[in-house]
């Protein structure tokens, strides 16, 4: 049994660093658009360095992990794609331009899954993770992944969504809506 | 043949005047909002509707304890009856002081649908789901119901517009909504889940739709181990995790039959449209009806004869329960997450390697509870 199944929480409680635990602060406000996650519609949890997210309006759900989860925990205070683009650069090692082509791609589809939305400026106060995550010594940069499961979008088909009309409320079932 | 007893039951009373708390509604909520005023005023009407159900067709009140309520059932009339209580009959209570009351009606009760709301009320209650946090509206299209929940007076009320065209499932699991909308305020979470147990405490089992968690849960029964749901169970995270029986129903395939065939005694229901019947346990199985939870596992069918227990990450066992859950959930959202996720934190999580050996699975379950 882990440390956190002995009793200690291993649950993010908030906006911190990953690795030490200590709260951050944000010394200046990024340049190019920023990006927050789309709450309430996206619920995330965040569990010995895996994220859990479900987008409640598709009945898509993902998990993240190393580079991906690191992503996302700063995209939790609200972040451009360059100032994390800076981050991962000063805590993984690759190829020149590679972090930069591999987070171009994970925010596009963070995007079109509508995980991540842009920020009103006014949105973002500060963002007390961003560039002072820190992973100790640089560790090799292994492409974020958003692996993506779609066996629960079913349970939307049974959407309560209902309208009304003059014949009462609820209205008569459509035929065949009992096939389950 | 020992039954079930029936402390809950009292004999239909006679058709009175409506009772105080269904037509004296408590003041508006503030003026500017629009949409939770107009809520309020379609629960009104929706209540007067259930007053005139219960005068037409009469008032049978039964008694129950689940989680950590007591909960009334006043039914308007008998059709619902046999399709709500079957589930419910081992958690009859002898507490008449409810936490909750519910009030049950049908159009066969009230002679009509329920009012149509006007166009001050429908606002807010043209898309379904609806909540503002005291007033929760929500119809499942699939069964035609509408389940309205009045979190201020503690007070649910759930309409069916044909109790005929039910679906054969529902006298499994009824009241889902209602459970879900007034024990989510209590921390307490209605989860998509298998439980099974023993004097040690529980295992959760979780998983979608045809994961084995009811193969599972079967096999455990009868191995001795004490049931307390096949698919739908409701838990807690805090003080210490805690999962408590819903249903003492089973929803099992002409396969799972033929494995367990003594079980076959407990059929009470069979599915119309799909291969699926629905078991309903009695006093000779062991029951119970809350457990402290020891772990929780996640079946994989593997097609062998050995089962085993393979360790896995708490993130893992969170795929498996969160969104099978949450997404059946009208209303549930991040504060509910937070809670499983906490909860499976908290325990040793597992995938189950389910093999073919129903008393070799049996074991492997109960041996992680010692």
């Amino acid at each position: 049994m882990c440390d956190a199944k002995k009793g200690k929480s291993r649950l993010n409680k908030g906006l911190y660093n990953i690795c030490t635990g200590a709260v951050l602060s944000l010394p200046h406000m990024p340049d190019g658009p920023v990006y927050r996650i789309n709450t309430p519609q996206v619920i995330h949890q965040t569990i010995d360095g895996e994220v859990v997210v479900i987008n409640l309006d598709t009945g898509t759900y993902f998990s993240l992990t190393e580079s991906a989860q690191t992503i996302w925990s700063v995209l939790e205070g609200g972040a451009g794609k360059e100032e994390v683009i800076a981050i991962l650069e000063k805590n993984y090692s690759g190829v020149a331009g590679e972090i930069e082509s591999h987070v171009t791609k994970f925010f596009d589809e963070l995007i079109a899954e509508k995980l991540i939305v842009p920020s009103q400026p006014a949105e973002i106060k500060s963002n007390p993770i961003a560039d002072s995550v820190n992973l100790g010594s640089k560790v090799p940069f292994v492409p974020p992944a958003l692996k993506k499961f779609t066996d629960m979008q079913e349970l939307l088909l049974l959407d309560p969504v209902h309208e009304v009309d003059a014949t009462g409320w609820p209205q008569a079932n459509p035929p065949g809506a009992h096939a389950k | 043949m020992k039954s079930m007893p029936r402390a809950g039951r009292r004999q239909i009373l006679p058709a009175l005047m409506p009772s105080n708390d269904l037509i004296q509604r408590p003041p508006g909520l503030a003026k500017d909002s629009t949409k939770s005023q107009a809520a309020r005023n379609y629960s009104r009407m929706a209540a007067d509707a259930f007053a005139r159900a219960a005068v037409l067709a009469g008032v049978e009140e039964r008694f129950y304890d689940i989680g950590d309520s007591t909960i009334a059932l006043r039914f308007a009339g008998k059709a619902l009856q046999p399709i709500v209580t079957p589930a419910l009959e081992h958690l009859s209570s002898l507490h008449h002081a409810p936490d909750l009351r519910i009030e049950l009606a049908d159009r066969s009760s009230l002679g009509e649908t329920l009012p149509r709301p006007t166009s001050a009320t429908s606002v807010p209650l043209a898309n379904l789901s609806y909540t503002d946090g005291e007033i929760s509206a929500v119809v499942q299209r699939d069964l035609n119901t509408l389940n309205l929940f009045d979190a201020k007076n503690n007070h649910g009320y759930f309409w069916a517009n044909d109790v005929a065209s039910l679906p054969w499932y529902e006298a499994g699991f009824p009241l889902r909504l209602m459970f879900h909308l007034w024990f989510r305020r209590r921390e307490q979470f209605f989860v998509h889940a298998a439980a099974v147990g023993n004097e040690n405490g529980a295992a959760l089992i979780v998983g979608k739709g045809g994961s084995g968690k009811s193969t599972t849960a079967l096999a455990c029964l009868e191995a001795g181990l004490a049931y307390l749901g096949d698919d739908y169970s409701l838990v807690k995270a805090e003080p210490e995790p805690r999962v408590w029986s819903l249903y003492c129903s089973a929803k099992v395939t002409d396969e799972t039959l033929v494995r367990f065939p003594q079980l076959a005694r407990f059929l009470k229901r069979r599915g119309t449209d799909v291969e699926k019947h629905l078991l309903f346990f009695d006093q000779k199985i062991s029951m119970k009806k809350s457990l402290p939870v020891r772990a929780v596992l996640w079946p994989r069918i593997t097609g062998r004869v050995e089962s085993k227990l393979i360790p896995a990450s708490a993130a893992t066992l969170l795929l498996a329960l969160a969104p099978s859950s949450i997404l059946q959930l009208p209303g549930a959202g991040a504060a509910d997450f937070q809670m499983l996720a906490k909860l499976l934190c908290r325990v040793p999580t597992y995938i189950l390697e389910a093999g073919t050996d129903m008393a070799k699975l049996a074991a492997t379950v109960k041996n992680c509870l010692e």
